[in-house]
């Protein structure tokens, strides 16, 4: 079976509920612990709010992320999964340069770790 | 007296191909017959390695049994039976990839108490990458835990040792060594001071009492309630032990070494 490497960002506001419908479809948990915050923003640290949340999956089989397409699509504008911007490639072997790609993409970033 | 060859039994659990692998330790050495007592958990990659959805979801030690587990599917790490040297190796992707076991097993030494932390790994990352990477951490906030991390250091891959002491934390970075590609990590906490130290180099130390809490371990993140700081690499063996002698360091450098062809 097919492999895709994966990436998803969600707002911050559906980060919670997104979060239980992809499990629901998935049969195990999907979180997303990466927060993201506008690119456009001055200085960020580890303290600034974030906008949104990234996730990224090494490789997971097609059918799975077919399904997550499927009812991304399906998705009214109170849906849970409303909004949820997905990435999928075959053999991603940088996930970090791949990060980095989507979201500038949408016009984010990575707040920064604490150190 | 040579160790049985295991075998690789495979389960098919749901909708989710789970395989646990388990091969033969290193021929010649095996940590828990040389340090006996004195090793406390031996997490090697050709053992105790459950795959599932999305990658590694358990990695159970050999002396043990410590259950490092991920949960999440987006932040199960990669396996590869070759990756590191032609041996197994865990390879988290430096965004949200982890293990973690919560509470933190008493077995590992607290407070002000001595204690080591090995790592038989490949650092992937270039020192373009300016990230804080975490690669083994336990306590609770950077002020209570012990953390093996690599940074960039003037241009240049380093490992720190960080040691929380309290109010503050304590660390010392390892500059006369680069740290990229594989290498026998070793971080030794005494009652007063943290090393760090590359293969068989003399290393960089602080001055730190310890003043360590066993709320969680994690490989490859920081043991905070969030966990952040997210590591990379290609992980083949993860050591804790308690004081090692000179000729008992030496032995586990050389047979680190040897596994990684170092040089």
């Amino acid at each position: 079976m097919t492999q895709l490497a994966v990436a998803m960002i969600v707002t911050d506001a559906k980060r919670v509920a997104a979060s239980a419908a992809l499990s629901a479809i998935a049969g195990g948990g999907i979180g997303f612990l990466r927060a993201c915050c506008a690119a456009s923003e001055p200085s960020p640290t580890w303290e600034t709010p974030a906008t949104h949340w990234y996730n990224n999956f090494t490789a997971l089989d097609q059918a799975l992320v077919v399904a997550w397409q499927d009812a991304v699509a399906e998705a009214g504008a109170e849906d849970d999964l409303f909004g949820l911007i997905i990435f999928t490639s075959i053999n991603a072997q940088n996930a970090v340069a791949w990060a980095a790609t989507n979201l500038a993409s949408q016009g984010l970033m990575f707040v920064p770790d604490e150190e | 007296m040579g160790l049985p060859q295991l075998s690789l039994p495979q389960l098919m659990v749901g909708r989710s191909a789970v395989s646990t692998h388990t091969l033969a330790p290193g021929a010649g050495y095996d940590p828990i017959v040389v340090l006996g007592a004195k090793l406390i958990e031996d997490h090697w990659a050709g053992y105790g390695v459950t795959l599932d959805t999305g990658g590694v979801s358990q990695w159970q030690g050999r002396k043990l049994g410590w259950l490092m587990g991920q949960s999440l599917i987006a932040s199960r790490p990669a396996f590869s039976a070759t990756a590191y040297n032609g041996l197994p190796g865990i390879i988290p992707d430096d965004l949200d990839d982890f293990l973690e076991l919560i509470p933190a097993p008493a077995e590992l030494p607290d407070m002000a108490e001595g204690g080591e932390i090995w790592v038989f790994m490949d650092q992937t990352l270039a020192p373009a990458v300016v990230t804080t990477d975490t690669i083994v951490m336990y306590g609770n906030t950077i002020n209570d835990g012990r953390r093996v991390l690599r940074v960039v250091n003037s241009g240049a891959n380093a490992l720190r040792v960080q040691t929380g002491t309290g109010a503050t934390s304590a660390s010392a970075t390892l500059t006369t060594n680069p740290f990229t590609g594989r290498h026998v990590v070793r971080c030794i906490f005494t009652p007063t001071e943290s090393i760090a130290r590359l293969d068989d180099d003399t290393g960089a130390s602080v001055a730190a009492v310890p003043a360590t809490v066993l709320d969680r371990l994690r490989f490859w993140a920081t043991s905070a309630l969030a966990a952040g700081s997210v590591g990379a690499g290609v992980y083949n063996r993860i050591l804790f032990t308690h004081p090692l002698s000179d000729a008992e360091a030496a032995g586990l450098i050389s047979f680190g070494m040897t596994q990684g062809q170092i040089a």
